[in-house]
């Protein structure tokens, strides 16, 4: 059964085993898995069920709808959008689709950073086989890589530069391109589509539009959980909501899932709690093209080509390099990536159909820490400070100056980096300018759809948050099964990596 | 560079910045709070959803500068009302958002046009003026570029989303099921 906010009348007080909150990747998976494994299980998700009938594929509807603050969230800064999904099936339902798996190396450097000595390959091997044929993952398929990809892979090749076909969790896709607005053809198999109504037909239920404030710890290990019935849209707080339970899964993500913990009262005992945030920036980089060049960057699978050619991940240092990735289908934002404004800007939007637009993925280490507020009625506002270090920004220059190359190998007659004061640079001579390329607020538009790290695995609670399992250290029956516990950056898109721990973690749980 | 203290709060919740967008932020509450009881042009502009009749007329300036009528095509932000456009998109954002975009209006018309050495408020300043405030809003760095890219973001994606707009920039729209459009 799935209850909308809007069907509350009354303050509630519910009994349940297992509360599962958040509705993404991770909360899910675990809220299947528990449901299938008769265990009593209630999902609370703060943002609204929406269908494919509601996905009307235009961006300045759809993003106040599915995203956490319309899609503005900020760095404290302003130098980084923190993109969240905020809907029933949070991320999985606004993601471009791409399946990567988390490398080997980055594996063997959270046993070197963390010692972590349960999560290896083999380890993980049953978790993926059952994700990847529940969320159908393939290659994508070749008739939906459009003029923007193809541009990179073609191009790459050209070059001697190794690139490859993502993998997506697609089917029955028409290459309509609005992937990150929801799809209205329910063909990308997000958790709103999979796991959570295989939960519901197993029995557990689903209330969104409710938010979980806090945690009340009760005796014998169990748990009360404080939680308010939101208006739609607003968010105002409408109606208390609790629930006796035996166990907690926190799934609320990297932003979220800290914010919860602390306003429980059990951060003291976790020092590392909402601290070792990564971010993953990304710049996007776009090339104009003759006008014989029709690109058109918003049909098909938006990021479906990756060139990996400078990927550089190791035991030491987990995932490195720099990579490229084609994107699209947000056309409003993509014209506010150019730079300038008035008339100059008005002739870069003519231009629309001959941008090739490029995600520059760059990987960061951990260098940032979240802080909370609370509103009196409970709306949560997140701090979320993050340090830019040298060594990201000097491969960042790095990446825009290989793939500034790659664009005009492929015809571009000017390549736009997304920054307000920045030339466009009109020839391959011009791409030293890129040593004065200044990264500061309010010029350089990086964003981040892959936060990570708030509530680390690892071995012990001065260096943890979680342990091996994902439980919470110190506190007995509350887990963790979103980003927030990768120890860095799992890999270049987190939902199969969420998906995996979360599946590894809630096994072992009804294992045990 | 000019120094301009802000509550926290304020820079925290602030907005709409390039890709993500929606609203800029800075809300100076003093500031803001002496822009939201100004009056002005009540009648044209008495069905705003959530904007102030003397915020919209500010959005519509910046609007106006942003997207200015002529160039590469005719059609600008005042020919479609944008600021209009963007108020009735407001009661769909979350509060935290259009206290940001309150802020960034409130900055722009009481104090950016002392960066470049303007008198008056934003507002009443001449296209020109208003164009060179934009620009020393940029140069400025900081919390003014920060504003600069939230209302920039925040007119852009909402009149280029626009199907007016569509026949200028070669968008040819939602590819949904015919029973769907």
């Amino acid at each position: 059964m799935i209850v909308q906010g809007s069907e509350i009348t009354k303050p509630l007080a519910l009994r349940t085993h297992t509360v599962v909150v958040g509705s993404g990747p991770g909360g899910g998976v675990a809220a299947y898995h528990l449901a299938a494994a008769g265990v009593d299980t209630i999902v609370l998700e703060e943002g609204g069920r929406h269908v494919a009938a509601e996905f009307n594929q235009r961006e300045e509807d759809m993003r106040p709808m599915l995203y956490r603050d319309g899609g503005s969230q900020m760095t404290s800064d302003g130098m980084v959008a923190v993109l969240q999904g905020s809907c029933l099936g949070g991320g999985s339902v606004v993601n471009v689709s791409d399946c990567v798996p988390i490398p080997g190396e980055v594996l063997a450097h959270w046993h070197k950073l963390v010692g972590t000595t349960d999560v290896n390959e083999a380890a993980l091997e049953e978790s993926y086989r059952r994700v990847q044929k529940s969320l159908n993952v393939k290659p994508n398929n070749k008739s939906l890589l459009n003029r923007n990809n193809l541009l990179l892979s073609e191009t790459a090749t050209k070059l001697g530069w190794k690139s490859h076909v993502m993998h997506s969790n697609r089917k029955g896709c028409v290459g309509s391109g609005y992937c990150m607005v929801g799809c209205s053809y329910d063909a990308r198999l997000g958790t709103n589509l999979t796991y959570l109504p295989w939960a519901v037909d197993k029995g557990a239920t689903i209330y969104s539009d409710v938010r979980c404030d806090r945690l009340e710890k009760l005796g014998g290990s169990k748990y009360r959980v404080h939680a308010t019935v939101l208006e739609r849209g607003s968010r105002n707080a409408r109606l208390p909501l609790t629930i006796e339970c035996e166990r907690v899964v926190l799934a609320a993500s990297s932003i979220h899932t800290p914010a919860i913990l602390m306003r429980s009262g059990f951060g003291a005992g976790l020092p590392q709690l909402g601290k070792n945030l990564t971010l993953q920036p990304q710049l996007g980089v776009i090339g104009i093209f003759d006008k014989h060049q029709d690109i058109v960057h918003w049909r098909g699978a938006p990021q479906s080509v990756a060139v990996h050619e400078f990927d550089d991940n190791s035991a030491e240092h987990g995932l490195g390099g720099f990579r490229f990735e084609g994107i699209g289908g947000l056309v409003g934002v993509i014209q506010a990536l150019m730079p300038g404004f008035g008339s100059e800007h008005k002739r870069f939007a003519t231009q629309l159909r001959q941008m090739s637009v490029t995600q520059l993925l760059v990987p960061d280490q951990p260098s940032g820490e979240i802080t909370y507020q609370w509103t009196d009625d409970g709306r949560v506002l997140p701090k979320i400070d993050y340090v830019m270090q040298d060594e990201w920004k000097q491969r960042l220059m790095l990446g825009m100056h290989k793939l500034g190359q790659l664009l005009f190998e492929s015809g571009a007659k000017e390549v736009a980096f997304a920054h307000q004061s920045f030339p466009v640079i009109k020839s391959p001579d011009e791409l030293s300018k890129i040593e004065q390329f200044q990264i500061a607020p309010g010029l350089t538009v990086l964003n981040s759809a892959h936060n990570q790290g708030t509530c680390r695995m690892g071995l012990t609670a001065d260096t943890s948050v979680v342990d091996q399992n994902l439980k919470v250290h110190g506190l007995d029956n509350v887990y963790v099964m979103d980003a927030s516990i990768m120890p860095t950056s799992a890999a270049t898109h987190t939902m199969i990596p969420i998906m995996v721990m979360a599946d590894r973690a809630v096994h072992r749980m009804l294992d045990s | 560079m000019p120094e301009f203290e802000l509550p926290e709060i304020t820079r925290r919740i602030f907005l709409h910045r390039g890709l993500q967008a929606l609203g800029a932020a800075v809300a100076l509450p003093l500031v803001a709070h002496e822009l939201l009881a100004a009056e002005s042009g009540a009648s044209a502009t008495a069905a705003l959803k959530v904007l102030t009749p003397a915020e919209y007329a500010v959005l519509g300036a910046v609007a106006d500068t942003m997207i200015p009528h002529g160039g590469a095509f005719e059609l600008g932000a005042r020919d479609v009302d944008l600021a209009r456009r963007i108020d009735a998109y407001l009661p769909r954002q979350q509060p935290p958002v259009v206290i940001g975009i309150r802020g960034a209006l409130a900055f722009t018309e009481q104090q950016a046009s002392g960066l470049a050495n303007k008198k008056g408020v934003f507002s009443s300043l001449s296209e020109s003026d208003r164009a060179d405030v934009l620009s020393a809003m940029l140069a400025a760095g900081g919390l003014p570029a920060s504003v600069f890219l939230g209302l920039k973001s925040l007119c852009v994606i909402h009149f280029y989303t626009l199907d007016a707009t569509w026949r200028y920039t070669g968008y040819d729209g939602p590819m949904l099921l015919e029973d769907r459009k």
